[in-house]
């Protein structure tokens, strides 16, 4: 669904945030992308929105070049950044008023994401808390019908309760045809959604690849005692024990803390370049 | 076929340039309608001191002279502010990624700072200016002389309209923060600059005579011009071309800086 080829960008032309990036986002999927503050996650979700150009490459999403900002591509693709501002309007103004500009919206998936976070059409948005008008807007994005939707942060702001609506939601919105694709700094809130692992590092690309993958290869265990010397792909020392990363010598998949296993990327970078040999699809 | 239905989509599509249209409306700036209500007093004040001075009624331009004051005052603003979503990053792109073409959500624009917003404070100024007058007769005995709408003055003012609005316009555009103040420095600058170079040229050229009437009659191509038709044909071209025609270039570029935005 989203081709990816060469892909460079930067604010000013000297200095790139994303450099000569190449890989595929295929539909059917919940991609997440991880990385740390200021390596480029939200731009490469700005990119794939076509609300910044490349400055060179090749970026196509479902046959459409995204800075075009055609209305075919407008109406398969919804953005949820993190810092919104919604319209002074009743819940139920706003979905009259923006429904109509998506040809999939679906009236009932609004009610029933509305129910789900437990909002009011009754209500002013502008009387919401923050928490309560992401779930607005995250509700109109589950119920638009796109395609593609770009989510920054979303669980940010949202209580407990909600995060569970919201990966209930999401769920939902899996489908064949469909492509999510979320930065966070939350992984844990969507782990058990995501499909694949995307992880930005240094201009590039550090790590693409499906969950199945990477818990085939590793799992994330729990001991009470320092692991041995190289019994540990990766460790960390926690309340009453150690949170190791371990290989999965059986090849079968195994539990994965993802949030362990990005630190543990991150430390040793070649973990994600030799240890892991699946198929690109470029 | 299907490709010219789909590209004939991507440009325009009449049912979708409505609901951009009425999204547009919807989301215009508001500071422009309070500067609007809020001269209305001071309006009264001014008028009541020149109609004071004049003994019961006013004989003079002076309403004329506020009521342009007011319709090319407040539509600045308004062209300034047009493009106030892009002055922060959540209603930018909210603004940007809308389901509509390019073209849609600049004739949305287009149409609110030409055409509505104008009218409304046509409008409003007209109302305001009835009421005020009939307070005035009744309460204070002066009577506001009424204004002469199909005057030559009246089409000065609309010409300097249409010539100076793309200027405010592209401001909020070109400038993501105080796009309209910065705006109305730059139209400052180049009046400014423009002034110079008109005086330097009548200086220059004064000794042929139909380019030193050419720049001698500055004063607006509307106005009587005291020279013969085929001179006067002339300068009338030549101001329209030299207002016009950058105006409409500078309209035109406000579309293209729309369609290469970024966030």
């Amino acid at each position: 669904m989203i081709t990816i080829q060469g892909l460079c960008f930067g604010y000013r032309k000297k200095r790139p945030v994303l450099e000569d990036l190449t890989f595929n986002l295929n539909a059917g999927g919940v991609y997440g992308v991880l990385g740390a503050n200021g390596v480029g996650k939200t731009t490469f979700l700005h990119l794939l929105g076509g609300l910044l150009f490349p400055q060179s490459g090749r970026l196509e999403v479902a046959g459409s070049t995204p800075a075009r900002r055609q209305v075919d591509f407008l109406e398969r693709v919804f953005y949820v950044p993190v810092a919104f501002d919604l319209p002074a309007l009743r819940i139920a103004a706003y979905g009259e008023r923006y429904a109509p500009f998506y040809p999939k919206f679906d009236r009932a998936a609004w009610k029933n994401a509305l129910q789900v976070f437990n909002l009011q059409e009754t209500d002013k948005i502008n009387a919401l808390s923050f928490g309560q008008k992401k779930k607005v807007l995250l509700s109109f994005a589950f119920s638009s019908g796109c395609d593609l939707l770009l989510l920054d942060e979303p669980t940010d702001g949202l209580d407990i309760v909600s995060k569970d609506g919201f990966r209930r939601l999401l769920a939902q919105q899996a489908g064949e045809q469909r492509l999510a694709v979320i930065a966070t700094h939350h992984v844990q809130d969507i782990a058990m959604l995501l499909d694949h692992l995307i992880i930005l590092q240094d201009r590039g690309l550090l790590l693409e690849a499906p969950i199945d993958e990477l818990t085939r290869r590793f799992r994330s265990v729990t001991t009470a005692q320092p692991p041995a010397a190289g019994a540990a792909v990766f460790s960390e020392r926690v309340p009453g024990g150690y949170h190791c990363l371990v290989r999965n010598a059986d090849g079968e998949e195994g539990p994965l803390d993802l949030e362990l296993f990005y630190k543990a990327v991150q430390t040793h970078p070649e973990l994600a370049q030799h240890d892991l040999h699946y198929e690109k699809h470029i | 076929m299907h490709n010219t239905t789909s590209t004939m989509k991507n440009i325009f599509e009449l049912r979708r340039f409505g609901r951009v249209l009425r999204y547009s409306w919807a989301t215009q700036p508001t500071l422009p309608y309070i500067v609007l209500v809020a001269a209305i007093p001071l309006m009264y004040i001014y008028l009541l001191r020149a109609a004071a001075a004049e003994y019961a009624s006013i004989f003079s331009d002076e309403p004329f002279l506020l009521f342009t004051t007011y319709f090319l005052g407040c539509s600045w603003l308004y062209a300034g502010l047009s493009f106030g979503e892009f002055s922060r990053f959540d209603s930018a792109s909210r603004f940007l990624l809308l389901p509509g073409s390019v073209l849609e959500k600049w004739l949305a624009k287009v149409l609110l700072v030409y055409i509505a917003f104008p009218f409304i404070v046509w409008a409003t100024f007209n109302l305001a200016y009835l009421g005020l007058g009939f307070l005035s007769e009744r309460l204070v005995a002066f009577r506001f002389l009424a204004i002469d709408w199909s005057s030559k003055e009246m089409d000065a003012t609309l010409f300097f309209f249409s010539l100076t609005l793309p200027a405010a316009f592209a401001s909020g555009l070109v400038w993501k923060r105080f796009g309209f103040l910065k705006g109305v420095i730059f139209i400052f600058i180049l009046v400014v600059l423009l002034y110079f170079i008109v005086a330097d040229s009548v200086n220059r050229y004064s000794y042929s005579v139909p380019t030193a009437a050419l720049f001698r009659e500055i004063t607006l191509p509307f106005f009587d011009l005291e020279c013969n038709g085929r001179t006067s044909f002339y300068i009338q071209l030549f101001w329209g071309l030299a207002a016009y025609l950058p105006a409409l270039i500078l309209l035109g570029s406000t579309y293209v800086f729309m369609k290469e935005k970024e966030v």
